[in-house]
Order: C-alpha cells, then structure tokens, then sequence
C-alpha cells in the first residue's frame, strides 16, 4: 500500500478547518508556493517545516530554521523535530496542524439515536409552576380579586423564562451547532418547579415551626438552583470540560450568594426591618409543631436581651 | 400713609407729652395694670437660655428661664439644655437678660420626667423670684388669673395673661392646665401669680387647641432647686448622659410599678377577650374598617389605648410612652387561607427607617403560644421585638403582638408596645398582657 499523510489544519479549538492528503513521503509546510501546503498564517517561515518518515517509518516534523519555530501541543518550548503519533498537534506560527496517516485507527460507527421529543414533559410543567403561583396568590388575596394580581407573577415567570431558555438556547446554536430548544426549556421548568414547591414548603414550615431561617436561607438555594441549572445547561451545549463548567458555575454561585448576603447586612444598617419575621400565616387548621407555655416563651427571651446588649456598642 | 402712620404714633405717645407740659408735675399715675407691675418686676430676674455650638458659635436652641436665688441659680426647662446635657462637648449654654447682661451658664441638676434643669449664672444675680406657697401645696384656686413670662419666638422678653385650670385630668405626669398662650421660646420661663410668685413653669401647649397650655408644678422646681443647692460642686458636665439613663430607669420603674400594680380590664371581642387599660390617663379610642371603600372581605373592630405620655429625652428622642390595642376581626367572605393573610397583615411588626444614634436595630422572637392550655387562653401566634437604647443601659423598646390561632374566620389581634421600659418591667407585662387574653370555646 502506498504511504498516504494526511495534513489537518486546526483551529485554536482543535477543529479541523481543512484536511490534506499526500501520497508523497516527504511534504513542506510554509507561506511560499512551492511548499505541498501553503499557509497565509504571517508568523510563519515561506518555507518552515519538512514533514517527513524517519528511518523506522514514523512520521516527524522537523523546523527548517524558522523564525517562529516548532512547538508541541500547548508547550512554551521550542523544539526543531518532533514526532507525530498522530493525536497531538504541533504548532508553526499561529496555525495548529496535526499530521496522521492511512493506518490511524478511527472510533466504531455510532448508532443514530432518535433524540426524544420532550415537548409532552414541558406542558405539564408549565401547569404546575403556574398553578402553583396562581393558587397562592389566590390564597393570600384579601382585597378584591384583580387580574393584574394574576398576571404579573406570571408574566415574571414568562420572562424569565424565555431570557433563560433564549439564552441558552443561541449559546447552543452558536457552540454546538445545534439549538437543543427542547431540552433546554424542560430544564429550566423542571427549576422552577422545584424552586417553587421548595419556597411554598419553606414557607409553611418556617411558619409552623417558627424556624425564620428557613425563609431566610432561602436565596442560598435560589443561587445554588440557578448554579447547577446553568452547569446542567453547560453540559447540554457540550458534554466536554464538565470539571471547568461546573467550577465556573460553582464560583459564580458562590459570588451571587456573597453578593446578596453583603447587600443585605448592609441594607440593615438602613431599615429597620426586623429580621425574624415570617412572611406568611396560615389557617390554624394546618398547625403542625407544638405549642409552648408562654412562661418557657419568656423565659427563653434571655438570649435576644443578651443578642441586643450586646449591639449596643455596636457603630 | 405717612401721615396716617404719624397720627398712630403720636396718638401713642400723647399721655406723656401732656405730661411733660403740666406745669406742676404730679407723682407718676399708678402703673395702669396688673400685668405692667409684673413684668417691670420680673424683668431683672427673667433671662433667655441659648444653646450655642461650641465650635461655631451659632445657636441651636432658645428658651428661657427665671432666677431664684441670690447667689444665681435659675430654673428652666430639661428640653432647653437637653442638647448640653447629653452632649457637653459639642454645645454650651448662655443666658442673655432683658438689660444686655449676658454670660454662661453651668448645669447643676435635671429632671427628665418633669422636664426641668436648674443652672447657675456665672454672675451673681440682682432679684429673684420665690415659688407661691399656695402653689407648692396644691391650693392655688382655678380661675384664677396668672401670668406667664419669657421670649417667645426670639421676640423679646413678653408677659401673657391667662387662667390657672389646675392639675390636667388624666395625665399620667402632674401638669398644670395654663388656658392662655405659651409659645416656643417661652418653654423654661415662669407662671407667676398676680403678685409675682411662681406657679410653675412653661414647658408645652397642645398644637389641636387654642390657648391650652401646660406648666410643670412649682413643688418639683423647689425640689430640684434644694437638691442643687445641696450640690457641693457642680457636676461633670458628662456625667449627666449616665443621669439622663438613672432617672428614665427610675420613671419606668415607677410607671410600670403603677400599670402592673393595677392590672387589666378585660374587654369582650367576639368570642374573645382582651386586656384593657383600666387607668384614668390612659386614653382609648375604637375604630373600624366598615365604611371602606372597596368594601373590606374581612370586620376589623379595633381599640388603642395610650397613655399620651412623651417623655421628652432629645429632639429625636421621645420615650415612656405605653399603648395597647386589639383588633377583633371576622371573615366576610374570604376562605380560610385568605383570613390568615388578613391576620398577618394585621399583626406585622411594621420596620422603618431606624435611628442608629439611640437604638440597637430591632430583632424578634416568635412561636406558638398557649399560657395554660386546659383553662380558658387559646392558642397564640406571639411576636416579641425589642431594641436596646444605646445611650442607657437597661432600657428597651418593646412590641408585643399576638393573634389567636384557634379559629378559621375569626380572630383576635393584640398588640402591646412600650418605650424605655427595663426587661424586667417589659417581660412582666407581657406576661400580665398575654395572660389576659382569652376566649369561650
């Protein structure tokens, strides 16, 4: 069989932007015409690299006195021959190139998988995320009925939601070559609808059991949510470099989380809002913890004179 | 008009020309009124007390007072040098008499819940006033006529005429009732009878009223007067913050001695009943939410009472006042889960801007209540706020706001709040005030 070398030009992504085939058993790299593969690249040599078999039949590349050198892969040394195995790539200049031959083992054909149409999963979200909201601002309107009560919380969740599917969804388009609108939008109402029974559970134990913490945590896990759901949307647009994705969302995360916490310390310097406060009462037909003697509910007051004794000095 | 204005003015000052052309001069005629006598007489004894910024020379505050003794102590308002008092080295006082005599002033005494400070001029004075003995024992008679003395509004050194109506009627601190008018600047200056001895001393008016004006008893300046006089040396100017915080302890020790010595009316609400002031100077007012427009879903029946009292600590500083309420409120036509909104609307613990320079911010404490589950106390929501006063060690702001938990459509809102009571005083009322309520099952 005749030796073939196949030449692939790459991005800085490793895509392949253009694929050379060669039957000789030597070939030239550079800008100037006379070379097998003529690269506009201007930091490379007219005439830069001879790609070539060694003795033993592997193939190497070798500098031939350039500016700008050779260089491996990622590396910052400079190196005048390399051998090719044919999965690193070596660099001359700017351009990235990778060199391989007939016999370069390739992956089994992939069966085509029908993805799953997921639109029958996101109807019966949107009805429990919206009936949810709609039962509770149903549940705490005292005044007259209004539309515009209705509306509004659903229009903010509309909103959100197509900024956020919107959003990732052009992300994918644009890196993935592929919208994944589908799965994009059950993800992020799949979120919501655990966010949102999340806040109502919350909200009623934090009332019956007289925890306020369990209000007042509550925008950790609004940020953790949004963190993970952003690394779950990562991992749709491309299931490469899960560990950056996911430490990149983690650090985000963790700057909304310090954001808000530092934002709210400080607006306490400013209102007066007491700070255990619940925000919701519910009928005394879902009472659910015990009830204290007021004397152990005085008695256990100590500590908050204590608490307040001590922010006396504070400026 | 020059000519009309000229008229005006010699018609003024005709008496005294046909005077001046009398041939024989005759003794002056007698001072025409009683008031003339009076003021011609306090005029040496009366000052004005400015509070001026240490650093600028620029004042802050007017008031006046009056002399008592020979060697140059003077009477005046707790409220005139409060600013001194609490901060002694960002201000300093200074009198000014009705002759150009002017000079600074050393503060000897306050008492913050009668709102009077005694201070010594730093020259020895000419006349001084003597305290009426009628007043000092309570028999002055009403109606009759008295005078009150001092520099309203920077004008000038003025005299008004008035009547003496006596102690005010449910009040919890003794005041007098002065029915004539008492302007700011006049605050500190003396009431004196027709012949010149003090009744009291200006200090307030009520803004809704015409003409009803207070005055602080004589006996508490005689008092106040004695213990400076007992003074050895006038005190540290910064020792009066930590004396300041000593007597609103004590005023509260004594107000709630009095309110939980007592103890509460209870009053009918429905199904429930609550605890109501039953002391004279606590005043109730009820309300409704019936006549609202869009008509309300839920009956709001409500009481507040309150004890009307301010004790006036600093410009941004009021305090001592106590007050009750309760909202009895009963569902028209909303379910269950609405009426608990309705409720916790009703029971919040509204915040605000806070004041940092007098309070620690405000945090509370809440739980499911039940003071004695087999006798006749229904289950309660309790919200308990407090803030601490920065400035004196002990004292705090607390709300207190319970809704029964016991019923669906109807329920019962308390609320209990007072300013500058000790913990103990405040847990003991709270006690006394969740105690009290209960219900018929």
């Amino acid at each position: 069989m005749e030796p073939v070398i196949w030449v692939e030009v790459l991005t800085r992504q490793r895509d392949v932007i253009s694929r050379h085939r060669f039957a000789a058993s030597e070939l030239r790299v550079g800008r100037a015409y006379d070379n097998e593969i003529v690269l506009d690249d201007p930091h490379v040599a007219p005439v830069h690299l001879r790609i070539a078999r060694d003795d033993g039949g592997s193939l190497v590349a070798e500098d031939l006195g350039s500016l700008n050198g050779l260089y491996i892969d990622g590396g910052h040394m400079r190196t005048p021959r390399v051998l090719l195995d044919g999965e690193g790539t070596i660099r001359i200049g700017q351009t990235w190139l990778r060199v391989r031959d007939a016999a370069h083992p390739v992956p089994p054909e992939r069966l085509i998988v029908q993805e799953r149409r997921l639109w029958p999963w996101a109807l019966p979200l949107v009805v429990a995320i919206f009936g949810i909201e709609i039962l509770g601002v149903w549940l705490n309107e005292i005044g007259e009925p209004r539309l515009t009560n209705f509306l509004q919380p659903l229009a903010t969740i509309l909103i959100q939601l197509v900024l956020w599917v919107g959003a990732w969804t052009i992300l994918c388009r644009i890196f993935a070559g592929a919208a994944r609108f589908e799965r994009h939008l059950v993800l992020a109402l799949t979120a919501m609808l655990i966010y949102s029974l999340y806040d109502e559970v919350t909200s009623y134990l934090a009332f019956e059991l007289s925890e306020e913490w369990l209000v007042g945590s509550r925008y950790v896990v609004y940020w953790v949510m949004v963190g993970v759901t952003g690394f779950l949307n990562l991992r749709i647009v491309g299931p490469g470099r899960l560990r950056l994705k996911a430490g990149a969302a983690a650090a985000l995360t963790a700057a909304a989380i310090a954001y808000v916490a530092i934002n709210q310390s400080s607006m306490q310097e400013f209102v007066d809002q007491p700070d255990s406060l619940i925000h919701r009462f519910y009928p005394p037909a879902m009472r659910l913890g015990p009830t204290a003697r007021t004397d152990a509910f005085l008695s256990r007051l100590d500590g908050l004179r204590g608490q307040l004794d001590g922010a006396r000095d504070e400026k | 008009m020059p000519r009309l204005f000229a008229r005006i003015v010699l018609a003024a000052i005709l008496p005294s020309a046909v005077l001046a052309e009398t041939p024989n001069p005759q003794p002056p005629p007698p001072v025409s009124s009683t008031g003339e006598q009076i003021y011609a007489a306090a005029r040496p004894r009366l000052l004005q007390v400015r509070t001026l910024l240490a650093a600028q020379d620029k004042q802050t505050t007017l008031g006046s007072a009056f002399v008592v003794t020979p060697d140059g102590l003077a009477v005046t308002n707790y409220h005139v040098v409060s600013q001194y008092a609490l901060e002694p080295d960002t201000y300093r006082l200074e009198w000014a008499g009705a002759d150009d005599r002017h000079g600074g002033l050393a503060l000897l005494a306050v008492d913050v819940a009668d709102d009077l400070a005694i201070v010594r001029l730093d020259k020895p004075a000419e006349a001084q006033f003597s305290f009426d003995p009628r007043a000092l024992d309570g028999t002055l008679p009403k109606g009759e006529q008295i005078y009150a003395l001092g520099n309203p509004l920077d004008l000038g050194f003025s005299i008004v005429e008035g009547t003496y109506n006596g102690p005010v009627e449910r009040n919890y601190q003794e005041r007098l009732h002065f029915s004539g008018a008492v302007n700011p600047g006049m605050s500190g200056g003396p009431a004196v009878t027709a012949d010149g001895r003090i009744v009291g001393i200006n200090v307030s008016k009520q803004l809704q009223g015409e003409l009803v004006s207070f005055l602080v008893p004589a006996r508490f300046a005689a008092t106040l007067v004695a213990k400076a006089q007992a003074l050895a040396k006038p005190p540290d100017p910064a020792s009066f913050r930590d004396e300041i915080g000593r007597q609103l302890t004590d005023f509260q020790a004594g107000l709630y001695r009095t309110v939980i010595g007592k103890g509460f009316a209870q009053a009918k609400f429905g199904p429930y009943r609550g605890p109501e002031a039953e002391l004279p100077w606590m005043n109730c007012w009820g309300g409704t939410n019936a006549g609202q427009a869009p008509p309300p879903r839920a009956a709001a029946a409500t009481t507040a009472c309150s004890n009307n009292t301010m004790l006036f600590v600093a410009n941004d500083l009021g305090t001592g006042s106590i007050s009750l309420s309760h909202a009895y409120l009963k569902s028209i036509d909303l379910n269950d889960f609405q009426f608990a909104a309705f409720v916790r609307q009703m029971a919040m613990v509204r915040g605000g801007y806070y004041a940092r320079k007098w309070h620690t911010h405000e945090d509370c404490r809440e739980d499911f209540v039940q003071s004695d589950p087999a006798a006749e106390h229904p289950p309660l929501r309790l919200t308990w706020c407090a803030k601490a006063y920065r400035e004196f060690p002990g004292l705090y702001d607390v709300t207190v706001v319970t809704a029964t938990e016991d019923r669906g459509q109807e329920a019962l809102v308390s609320r209990l709040s007072m300013d500058g009571v000790s913990w103990d005083n405040a847990i003991a009322m709270s006690r006394q005030f969740v105690d009290g309520i209960t219900w018929n099952r």
